[in-house]
């Protein structure tokens, strides 16, 4: 009686979740750009719930599966599914799969999480523990130890399974997780294999959650693939069931090509052996990395055989698509939960003319890129996916690499001109390729940098993704690059991107092989996971610690530089809203002159120093009192050029400052001091981009450290709380932070500001300084806006927006002239939710260009 | 209670013979009645520094009433280097001070310099020479039969861990019994505040110690806060020493205060009591027969080091801590400063947090306690031996973070009629001005010196 008034109930609750869950998706995209602090929990609670939603409905599929086990296909599983899966507005975004939504790149540790111990004393060690170098806890966190004699190759194994959290000198941790173990089958690892990796790098038995945690993960994951042979789209798998579940969908089997060929289990050769990188010299396999931990492994012990499949023929099940209809059939396996794993078998690709490309013998690419790239080539096809390697690595060069290996049309996207010009330059460095036949496609501005295509092409992002009109050239070129279809999308620093730009450049072009480069794969605003999933997985993570021991990396002294506030300053600093706040922390002339002696001693040591302001009222003070060269937003490109030259080859410009602009593409190798003055909240991001441009290898033989970070904190103020933030990425990489509150020699030293009348005429200037002109770029990003949002004090972001003004600024009395704009004009057509904010900041850019350029 | 015992270095750095010096001082028949136990002459020989040891010797079998060298011709022995006078005058004051010399036989107008005749103290020397001929009896009649030395370690390593735990728990009062309570107050190392009994700067230093130095603290708190200046207690300590380990002696032999010591030794981990009998375990053998180290280098007693707890501990520039250890006191101690992540079978994870460093601080732990600690227990994989130099630094910092506000008593002047500039000038040169407005006419003077300020204020008429 009990029961049966129970059981409806029950499914209704399920069928209003569900409906629950897809709203939710779709507020997603929404909501996040709300810089509130509460929306931002609400919306992390939200998606945890979702999260928890979705486990109990897959264990409650698996429970049904389980029910009748007789055919592991149910039709009322298909429709269940697709109910719950992401509807976009628009159609040619691409959809993600579920690992997507729970992908997390080296988030924050929430250390009140932590709050109590959590205790597995209880598992039983191995009695030859100490030769081991694993400990695997049941909450997913492994402990590797990098003494052990075996530390490479179980990096090599960790790094492909888990997320790393921190890897400093002596033991790692990483993180296993769901979209890392994606990654891991999409490079050729499967479950069992993985399991028995673990089991043998473990001092312990392995937990009994593990296992049954990575059999979940890689379940449905990594079963099927979508290969493009000879021209033909196919579909691959090798288990007849995930074959059955495929077929019974009615879109995929109407989009199969001859509809009668159905049962056929063909003897296939699945791993092609002896696909050699251009450049290197040995064929790479996939089944390498886990030979060569079995290899190590035995060593120590020789009481079981693992045997790891190479080059075997094995029974693979696959059926021919229609290319037209190859949209529908990975958005219908999503669906399904068996997302198709997209490789190019570019060897065999023969209605794409190869092109002229190869790499000079000259460049010897390391052994690092060389791993990165066999993840990429592994299994003699060509994988889809994101490289990560500091910069400074050689990130251009593993892109380089693998576009010679392709040997097909290849299309670089970069994040701006200058690194079009960068780009370009490496292609003609390092490839056979002449620079004249590189193709460009920038915006055409000046005369002489037109654009053109070639059989590799450089562009930028916002060129593709940029809605607008544009000159007629331009849409020509456009509709070119949109027709054609590459062999490879190269997409370098992917991690600046908004993801609605991505997903719209990767809607737009062709490509069947798409490689994503970039030095740190976080953002503050969570948007990673999605990126990454519109690429591919991540198919390698360097160490940088191992680098630098190697020589690879310059070795750099951190240092976190105390600036106490004078007295004046922090009055008023107390007194302040948080914009002007901002404003007094970055000018306080303690500050200053911690600089200034710095820019002094390196400068006669004959170091190059680049001086990092965001705050460009700071940026311009700063170079004006110091006399040197500053480069921001709106200098010129030219300008740019020319100062970035002198700063190269003038002995007699040794100091140059930049702003944000300068944080990411601008290549400056002779840089070996940094200073940091100003920065932007705490945006570990922004901390690691900027430390990597000083980390290409001195020749400064001799010497412990041969580059220098120095970032400038006024204490007691909030940068202080922002500073231990930006922080956090570079600490668990292995950085360390030194603390220096006193510098020897500066009170001798003769700098500026000495009096309280210098200073005190400073602070006049500070707090006249016009608002708009006292805060940052406006430019405000969705991202600066989730990090604001993450002030010390919670919502600090929601006050960040209101500006208190004075009358006189507000009635143009001070002298700003207004511009009108056609506000109607953006809202004629209403724009899908997805790409609302773009549109948004766009227009605010140019209402805040209005406010300050027409002075 | 002894001053110098609440003093932070001195009571956990000192011997035993620095107590009985102490006591001997109040009460000179002190010593008088411990000379007369060989075992307890016999230790104090033992602890005399080499050199007077030798003079001892020489000493001993000198007929009476002959020409004893006097304190002068030692002197002259020697090699003129001021080494071997610095060595001659550290035998001289430790034979003084424990009264093996007596300069005259009625002890009167006893000094360094007296160049009279020395004489050994009757008592010692006739003990002494009583053992050297081996003529005293075997200790505590005897005693018989003996058990395995391995239950005796296990017992004795319980015992201790069980005190150092309770230090860094200091949740569950039951586990040892209040004497030791008392005497580790009465030491210094715990301290009865208002959310109960806490664990000082001076226990932390305690708990770092070795096993052997800590038993020796433990023993010597128990001997000053329940029995000071007791002769038969000191007498059974001493007998003790030479005692064989393991071997069932009768305690009804003893006297009542020694029974109730042998109690409380049971506590410690020294003796084990039975019903009618008692056994000496092997590390309180050790501990007393080797009274002269008691503080001083690494303790012999391997085993008991060993049970007490080995940590080997990583420090990373992330401020994580991998310490591989099994022992639940090592851990506990840990946690005193670390945030404790995760428990695994052979190590623990933990995180030096500001929270965690912060409430060990308070709890007055210093900075350089914790970093000693680390450093002395760092895994030897580790750079240079010591904790990352960012780390260490942190910890000062966030030690120097605690008092950045100073409170200093004073006093404000104001309100001057006249006279300012000469009162400023006057609490200038006496150093006393803490802080002073001389557009605004008023000052600051530190407290203890505003007496002397207020007299000149009176003196040169100034209101």
């Amino acid at each position: 009686m009990d029961n049966s008034r129970k059981r409806p109930r029950q499914n209704s609750v399920i069928d209003v979740d569900s409906q629950e869950v897809i709203d939710l998706e779709s507020n997603y995209y929404q909501n996040s750009y709300e810089p509130n602090g509460d929306e931002a929990r609400r919306l992390k609670k939200e998606r945890k719930d979702r999260k928890k939603e979705k486990k109990r409905k897959k264990k409650k599929r698996k429970e049904r599966s389980d029910s009748d086990s007789d055919s592991d296909y149910d039709p009322n599983k298909n429709s269940k599914q697709s109910e719950r899966v992401v509807r976009d507005e628009s159609d040619d975004l691409p959809m993600l799969p579920r690992a997507a939504c729970t992908a997390t790149f080296n988030v924050e540790e929430d250390e009140d999480d932590d709050a109590e111990v959590r205790d597995y004393s209880q598992l039983a060690l191995r009695p030859d523990h100490t030769s081991r170098p694993v400990y695997v806890s049941g909450d997913k966190r492994i402990f590797l130890e990098t003494f052990s004699p075996i530390y490479k190759q179980a990096y090599d194994f960790l790094v492909a399974i888990a997320e790393p959290v921190s890897r400093p000198e002596q033991l790692h941790e990483y993180r296993l997780t769901e979209y890392a173990l994606y990654a891991a089958v999409s490079v050729g690892l499967d479950s069992e294999s993985i399991i028995r990796a673990l089991g043998k790098l473990c001092k312990t038995s392995l937990p009994k959650e593990i296992p049954q945690f990575i059999r979940d993960c890689t379940k449905t994951y990594g079963k099927a693939k979508l290969v493009l042979k000879k021209g033909k789209y196919v579909v691959q798998t090798m288990e007849e069931n995930v074959m059955r579940v495929l077929l019974s969908d009615r879109t995929i089997s109407s989009a199969r090509v001859p509809e009668s060929e159905i049962e056929d289990a063909k003897e296939v050769e699945t791993e092609d052996k002896g696909l050699v990188i251009a450049g290197g010299e040995e064929a790479v396999s996939d089944a390498k990395t886990l030979q060569a931990l079995a290899k190590a492994l035995d060593e120590e012990d020789d009481e079981e055989e693992i045997a790891f499949s190479e080059g075997k023929k094995k029974k693979v099940f696959e059926f021919e698509v229609r290319g037209e209809e190859v949209e529908h059939v990975k958005r219908q396996a999503i669906a399904l939960d068996y997302p198709l794993m997209e490789e190019y078998d570019f060897r065999n690709d023969t209605a794409n003319p190869n092109i002229d490309l190869d790499l000079k013998p000259i460049a010897k690419i390391r052994p690092y890129q060389e791993k990165s790239l066999e993840k990429m080539f592994g299994n003699g096809r060509a994988r889809s996916g994101v490289i990560v390697l500091p910069c400074g690595a050689g990130k251009s060069l593993v892109g380089v690499t693998a576009a010679c290996t392709v040997k097909k049309p290849t299309l670089c996207l970069c994040t701006s001109s200058v690194s079009v010009e960068q780009w370009r330059y490496q292609f003609a460095t390092w490839s056979t390729m002449p620079r004249e036949q590189i193709g460009r496609f920038v915006a055409s501005s000046g005369g002489h940098e037109k654009s053109f295509y070639g059989g590799v092409t450089v562009t930028t992002y916002s060129m593709i993704s940029h809605s607008g009109r544009r000159a007629a050239e331009s849409e020509r070129m456009l509709n070119e690059l949109k027709q054609k279809e590459w062999g490879l999308l190269l997409l370098d620093e992917v991690h600046v991107v908004p993801a609605n730009v991505f997903r719209k450049v990767i809607g737009v072009i062709k490509a069947h092989c798409k490689l994503g480069l970039t030095a740190t794969l976080l953002r503050e605003d969570e948007k990673i996971g999605d990126i990454n999933f519109l690429i591919g997985p991540k198919l390698y993570e360097a160490n940088w610690l191992d680098l630098q021991r190697d020589n690879y990396l310059a070795t750099v002294q951190c240092a976190e530089v105390w600036c106490p506030m004078t007295k004046e300053f922090y009055r008023e600093y107390l007194a302040s809203h948080p914009a002007r706040r901002k404003l007094l922390y970055a000018m306080n002339p303690n500050k200053f002159r911690m600089c200034q002696y710095l820019v002094n001693f390196h400068e006669q040591r004959g170091d190059k120093v680049i001086i990092f302001a965001d705050n460009v009222y700071a940026l311009k003070m700063y170079a004006n009192r110091l006399s040197r060269p500053y480069i921001y937003g709106p200098t010129s490109q030219t300008e740019r050029l020319r100062i970035l030259q002198n700063f190269q080859h003038n002995p007699a410009l040794n100091t140059i400052l930049l702003s944000k602009v300068g944080d990411t593409s601008i290549d400056i190798p002779e840089a070996n001091v940094l200073i940091q003055v100003s920065s932007h909240y705490g945006s570990r991001r922004q901390e690691a981009q900027r430390l990597g441009r000083i980390l290409r290898p001195k020749p400064r033989a001799g010497q412990n450290f041969n580059a220098f970070f120095y970032s400038l904190v006024s204490t007691d103020t909030q940068e202080m709380f922002y500073s231990s933030k930006r922080q956090q990425f570079l600490i668990d990489q292995g950085y360390a932070f030194k603390v220096i509150t006193h510098l020897e020699g500066m009170d001798k030293a003769k700098l500026d500001f000495e009096t309280k009348q210098e200073q005190l005429a400073l602070l006049a200037k500070v707090l006249a300084a016009d608002e708009t002109e006292a805060s940052e770029h406006l430019d405000v990003d969705e991202e600066e806006r989730a990090l604001a949002a993450r002030g010390p004090d919670g919502g600090f972001g929601s006050l960040m927006r209101r500006r208190p003004n004075s009358i006189e600024a507000l009635t143009g009395a001070r002298g700003v002239r207004y511009n009108e704009f056609d506000r109607r004009k953006d809202n004629v057509a209403p724009l899908p939710k997805s790409r609302r904010v773009v549109q948004h900041s766009l227009f605010r850019r140019r209402i805040a260009g209005g406010f300050t350029k027409k002075k | 209670m002894p001053s110098y015992l609440r003093s932070q270095s001195v009571p956990l750095s000192a011997t035993i013979f620095t107590d009985i010096t102490h006591w001997s001082a109040t009460n000179p028949q002190l010593l008088d009645a411990l000379y007369q136990s060989p075992y307890a002459v016999q230790s104090v020989f033992r602890s005399l520094p080499p050199l007077a040891r030798l003079y001892v010797t020489r000493l001993l079998y000198l007929p009476e009433n002959e020409s004893t060298p006097t304190l002068e011709a030692f002197r002259k022995s020697l090699r003129r280097r001021q080494r071997a006078l610095d060595r001659h005058d550290a035998a001289i004051r430790a034979l003084r001070e424990l009264r093996v010399f007596t300069t005259s036989p009625s002890g009167l107008n006893a000094s360094l310099h007296d160049p009279s005749k020395i004489v050994l103290h009757p008592t010692f020397a006739r003990e002494l020479r009583r053992s050297v001929s081996n003529s005293i009896p075997s200790v505590f009649g005897g005693g018989s039969g003996s058990s395995d030395p391995k239950d005796l370690d296990s017992f004795a390593a319980d015992r201790l861990e069980s005190i150092l735990n309770f230090l860094v728990e200091s949740t569950n009062h039951n586990s040892i019994p209040s004497g030791i309570i008392d005497a580790l107050v009465h030491i210094g190392v715990l301290e009865q505040r208002r959310e109960g009994l806490t664990i000082t700067s001076a226990g932390f230093h305690f708990l770092l110690k070795d096993t052997s130095a800590q038993l020796w603290i433990l023993l010597r708190s128990v001997l000053s806060s329940m029995f000071p200046a007791d002769v038969e207690a000191l007498t059974l300590v001493f007998q003790l020493g030479v005692s064989t380990a393991g071997r069932f002696y009768d305690i009804s032999n003893l006297s009542a205060t020694q029974q109730e010591l042998i109690r409380e030794l049971h506590h410690l981990g020294i003796v084990i009591l039975n019903k009618n009998t008692f056994q000496v375990t092997v590390v309180g053998v050790r501990l007393l027969a080797n009274a002269t180290r008691s503080s001083a280098g690494p303790s012999d007693g391997m085993t008991l080091t060993k049970s007490a707890g080995e940590i080997q501990v990583f420090v990373e520039t992330n401020f994580r801590v991998y310490a591989y250890t099994t022992s639940v006191f090592q851990i506990n101690l840990l946690a005193l400063f670390t945030h404790m992540r995760y428990r695994l079978p052979s190590m623990v994870v933990g995180h030096l947090t500001r929270d965690a460093v912060r409430k060990a601080l308070m709890n007055g732990i210093t900075a350089d306690q914790i970093i000693g600690y680390l450093n002395a227990h760092a895994h030897p994989r580790m750079k240079k031996g010591t904790i990352p130099a960012n780390v260490s630094d942190e910890i000062r910092l966030w030690e120097a973070e605690q008092d950045r506000v100073q409170t200093k008593p004073g006093v404000l002047l104001s309100d001057f009629s006249h006279g300012f500039e000469s009162v400023l000038s006057y609490a200038r040169d006496l150093n006393a001005v803490l802080w002073s407005a001389p557009e605004r006419e008023m000052l600051v003077v530190s407290k203890n010196t505003f007496d002397q300020v207020k007299r000149f204020i009176r003196d040169s008429g100034i209101q």
